[in-house]
């Protein structure tokens, strides 16, 4: 055999060998990978995210918002990690306010009476501003990535949402009805601790689920 | 000359390496994140990419393997939400791992090659077994990756980051 069919020969046997072994993703496929997709926005939205940002949301006709979907996500991320924080700040302030509340309610003492309705009225506007501002930052932030229907901590967090955000809205009403209607005073402080009794321990278990649930 | 011929004939003959159909429904990567209050895995059954197999030389297979960030699922889509901002996969949509070589050492298999993960590749050697019966191939390996080495920004909750350190197993079936 001349050199030149044993060359043409070896060549032949590595180019088969070479094409039998290759990986069989495509260049095109392997370019893909690395090619960031468009991110539009995510299916079954609930319907409080897609009132504010779904495609005819209130936010999209009034061009309010970041230019880009990236840009509302990283917006989304800052704005919950301020809603942990406001959080942990309202659920500190409203379990010193149910303690002294609860004092306020059932003692007779004239003096603590003294000492702390003004600091409990003032600590009852902090704990309700900081607990809407929380709040805000969690209805209008722009819409995560996923939906689902799983049970899970979040699940679990938005149904307790339902509840401590009803009973915060209630409390100061009750309590300004209350000082302001003599005849239906006691009625409406006992109609006052139950809210925030449920407030406070609903903001509690929420707190727990969201911490200890996967 | 000759002698080179004749192997390499020889070789390209015999050769076993062939492309596995990867089992969809059986395969998955996952990880294991944890933070001092819980911990969750994420689970992706979105296994992309190729894995040729040599059943006569296990050391001459190669794998190409790649899985879209967006695919992975842990049962809680917020969790899942904040996982696709931190790993950014708008600008790096997927995780992937591509073999160079493939050693025995003892009775064990390792695999060496590049992960690449959030835009950055890392050499890896990924202890790994496999098991072979009636033309189905089982792979199964377990590793971790550092989020920091892969210029990931920890998350936190509740003040408290999460452990930098993520357990990631990949169970492969497929058919040969």
């Amino acid at each position: 055999m001349s050199m030149k069919i044993k060359s043409i020969a070896l060549v032949i046997i590595i180019f088969f060998s070479a094409i039998k072994a290759q990986s069989v993703v495509l260049k095109e496929n392997y370019d893909n990978r690395f090619t960031p997709q468009e991110i539009g926005l995510p299916e079954n939205m609930p319907y409080v995210k897609s009132f504010i940002w779904g495609k005819e949301g209130v936010f999209r006709k009034l061009d309010i918002g970041p230019d880009t979907r990236i840009e509302e996500l990283q917006l989304r991320r800052k704005m919950l990690k301020h809603h942990q924080w406001i959080g942990i700040l309202t659920l500190a302030g409203l379990a010193y306010q149910y303690d002294v509340g609860k004092k306020l309610y059932d003692g007779d003492d004239g003096e603590y009476w003294d000492n702390h309705y003004d600091r409990h009225k003032a600590m009852g506007y902090f704990t309700y501003a900081t607990y809407m501002t929380g709040a805000s930052l969690s209805i209008f932030a722009p819409p995560a990535r996923k939906y689902n229907d799983n049970f899970s901590s979040i699940k679990f967090h938005r149904a307790m949402a339902v509840l401590h955000f009803s009973t915060m809205m209630a409390q100061p009403f009750l309590a300004k009805k209350a000082v302001e209607d003599g005849k239906r005073y006691n009625d409406l402080m006992d109609a006052h601790l139950k809210a925030g009794t449920v407030a406070f321990f609903a903001l509690s278990l929420d707190a727990l689920g969201i911490t200890f649930f996967k | 000359m000759k002698k080179l011929i004749f192997i390499l004939f020889f070789q390209f003959l015999f050769s076993q390496a062939i492309p596995v159909e990867i089992d969809l429904e059986k395969s998955f990567l996952s990880y294991e994140g944890k933070h001092p209050a819980h911990s969750w895995k994420g689970i992706s059954k979105d296994i992309k990419g190729s894995f040729i197999f040599d059943k006569d030389q296990p050391i001459l297979s190669s794998v190409d393997l790649y899985v879209p960030v967006f695919s992975f699922d842990s049962g809680n889509s917020n969790r899942d939400s904040n996982m696709l901002d931190v790993v950014e996969d708008y600008f790096y949509p997927s995780v992937g791992f591509t073999s160079s070589s493939i050693t025995k050492e003892k009775d064990q298999y390792y695999i060496n090659g590049v992960i690449f993960f959030h835009g950055i590749k890392k050499k890896m050697k990924l202890p790994v077994n496999f098991i072979v019966e009636n033309d189905i191939i089982v792979v199964d390996t377990n590793f971790i990756i550092s989020l920091s080495e892969h210029n990931i920004k920890h998350p936190s909750f509740l003040t408290i980051k999460i452990k930098d350190k993520i357990a990631i197993k990949l169970h492969l079936v497929g058919s040969i």
